[in-house]
């Protein structure tokens, strides 16, 4: 079955081509860098969506799992000289394991407890990192990593197509069959249960999965900025989710939006100086309020071609 | 031979006896009924059969398998399936989807072969269950009687040899009871699916049913044809009050 691309799969495939070309066109070494910080965001988010967005299960302790993936390169890079292809397959193990084991404990908790149980994850890895400074460098972090490659563009294009690869694989994921049966278990376990499926083994992998996007975009990070610190990671947990929000949950594309626009407004908004705190979460309150289902999932919405209204399809068969 | 033997089952919420030694059988192509009034105990008997809750004692044996303690979605893939009497359909999705799901447990990944026969199968499910005209319309716009037909067609594409029915007809005004009357009776002649089924709406009920099984407070208080049941005084007495066999007969 051969599809035709909808206009806003093209506009994204065009931003994505932009990205790729932008570059060649210009030599704005500070916007290609706030591009590459953006495109890490667009991968948190996405990852994030695949657990909170399809299941439900709001997770307030995003950055354990970027943690994960940053300390264990800031650890390796203190002991080893190592390069970025060999870290992210050692971030996408650990973090993959780190993930399933919050997961398991966690999977029967609802709502707001299950909210606080994955803040008190984040928070209990931040204390360890103060506490445990002779390894993680405590609040001075740890510098002098390896960068990605030797120069600007070249690092760009190196997070650019992780994030492509990234995202796609994600949104891959959330249009299969393992991504709609996370969405039934979000809206209601028990009729999921009843009809054979074990919707534990399901939660407990899309944390895995989560956590191992999140962790790899963490070591990825570290390689870019070339330091890891409580002070890039721990603050992420609250922004990533606000960035799903505003972009839209359970497609990982808007949620992947929402995360490039958010972090590259924040930083157009750093012109305002201190009026800059305000419009952000002016911004904020206003998409919450006027778009509750998210910026990028509206705009979608407005190229969907209207199909007939169920009531007439109903109304149609009583009259045969 | 019985498919489903259940032996004395009994569950105590606090002091109360929801469900109190009941003992019954089913056997395989059977349609057998649940009959009592509200609170008797019923929907805690099929709880209590589908492992979503855990029984004090007795047994439940399928198919000669012990289900005392299993997970439900372990139930489930043997080939038992209930349906819930407040309908649960997943939300903002479609018709097609929703029975998709069904198909996506470990039972129904042996038995499908490859997505077009998945498709294949669901279109059938949909066409017996008279939802082929509705596969794309997401749920949350669907009318209360399409979403109880969707609640029993979800449970068929699952493919269960028993299939537990929890008050498929509550709150249905007659039309939109007719045809979930029909999809459960295709169900149980076309693929012998062995139906239980629990309901109030009595003057469907005994049309669907071969056999009833009558509860009050917890406690099976008779077994038999629809004819016996309803001239059965004991019953009479759990719709009507102490007495009521006598000014049903006066």
């Amino acid at each position: 079955m051969k599809k035709k691309l909808s206009i806003p799969t093209l506009l994204v495939l065009l931003g994505t081509l932009m990205l790729f070309l932008f570059p060649v066109l210009s030599d704005d070494l500070y916007l290609i860098t706030v591009f590459a910080i953006a495109l890490l965001y667009a991968v948190y988010a996405a990852s994030w969506d695949l657990l909170s967005g399809f299941t439900g299960k709001e997770n307030f302790g995003h950055a354990a799992f970027i943690a994960i993936g940053a300390y264990m390169l800031g650890f390796i890079s203190q002991h080893f000289a190592i390069q970025p292809y060999l870290s992210i397959p050692i971030a996408a193990v650990l973090s993959f394991i780190f993930g399933i084991l919050i997961g398991l404990p966690t999977l029967r908790l609802k709502g707001p407890y299950f909210a606080l149980a994955t803040l008190a994850v984040a928070t209990i890895m931040e204390r360890l990192t103060y506490s445990l400074s002779d390894i993680t460098g405590g609040e001075d972090g740890l510098y002098g990593i390896e960068f990605l490659t030797g120069d600007e563009t070249s690092s760009f294009y190196f997070v650019l197509i992780f994030a492509v690869v990234a995202i796609y694989i994600l949104y891959r994921i959330g249009k299969s069959n393992f991504g709609l049966t996370l969405k039934a278990i979000k809206s209601d376990d028990d009729a999921a249960k009843a009809l054979g499926i074990y919707t534990d083994r399901f939660k407990v992998l899309a944390f895995g999965i989560s956590a191992m996007f999140a962790g790899i975009a963490g070591t990825i990070s570290g390689h870019y900025y070339s330091y890891v610190g409580p002070d890039i990671v721990f603050p992420l947990s609250l922004n990533i989710i606000i960035m799903c929000v505003v972009g839209g949950l359970g497609g990982i594309i808007p949620a992947a939006l929402g995360g490039f626009a958010l972090s590259y407004l924040s930083e157009m908004l750093r012109d305002f100086g201190e009026w800059n705190q305000l419009i952000y979460s002016g911004i904020l309150m206003l998409t919450v309020i006027f778009l509750p289902r998210g910026v990028f999932n509206i705009i979608g919405d407005l190229f969907k071609r209207s199909k007939d209204s169920p009531v007439e399809m109903i109304s149609k068969e009583v009259e045969k | 031979m019985s498919i489903l033997n259940i032996q004395n089952l009994l569950k105590q919420f606090g002091g109360l006896k929801a469900v109190n030694e009941v003992s019954f059988e089913v056997n395989q192509g059977d349609r057998v009924g649940i009959l009592g009034p509200n609170g008797a105990g019923k929907t805690t008997l099929f709880n209590l059969i589908t492992g979503f809750i855990k029984a004090d004692s007795g047994s439940v044996t399928f198919q000669g398998e012990n289900l005392i303690g299993m997970l439900p979605e372990k139930i489930a893939n043997m080939g038992l399936v209930r349906t819930f009497q407040i309908v649960k359909p997943f939300k903002e999705m479609t018709v097609y989807d929703n029975l998709k799901i069904a198909t996506l447990s470990n039972k129904m990944k042996r038995e499908i072969k490859s997505e077009h026969e998945r498709k294949v199968w669901i279109e059938k499910i949909a066409e017996m269950s008279e939802l082929s005209h509705v596969l794309g319309v997401n749920v949350d716009l669907l009318p209360h009687g399409y979403l109880k037909k969707l609640e029993v067609a979800k449970a068929l594409t699952a493919n269960p040899t028993v299939i537990l029915l929890d008050e498929p007809f509550a709150g249905l005004t007659h039309q939109e009871i007719d045809p979930i009357s029909r999809v459960i009776m295709r169900a149980n002649e076309e693929n012998g699916t062995t139906i239980v089924l629990i309901e109030h709406r009595l003057k469907e009920f005994m049309k669907l049913v071969e056999r009833i099984v009558a509860i009050d407070y917890g406690e099976k208080i008779a077994e038999g044809t629809p004819t016996e049941i309803i001239n059965n005084p004991k019953v009479i007495e759990s719709y009507l009050g102490k007495g009521g066999a006598d000014l049903v007969n006066s």
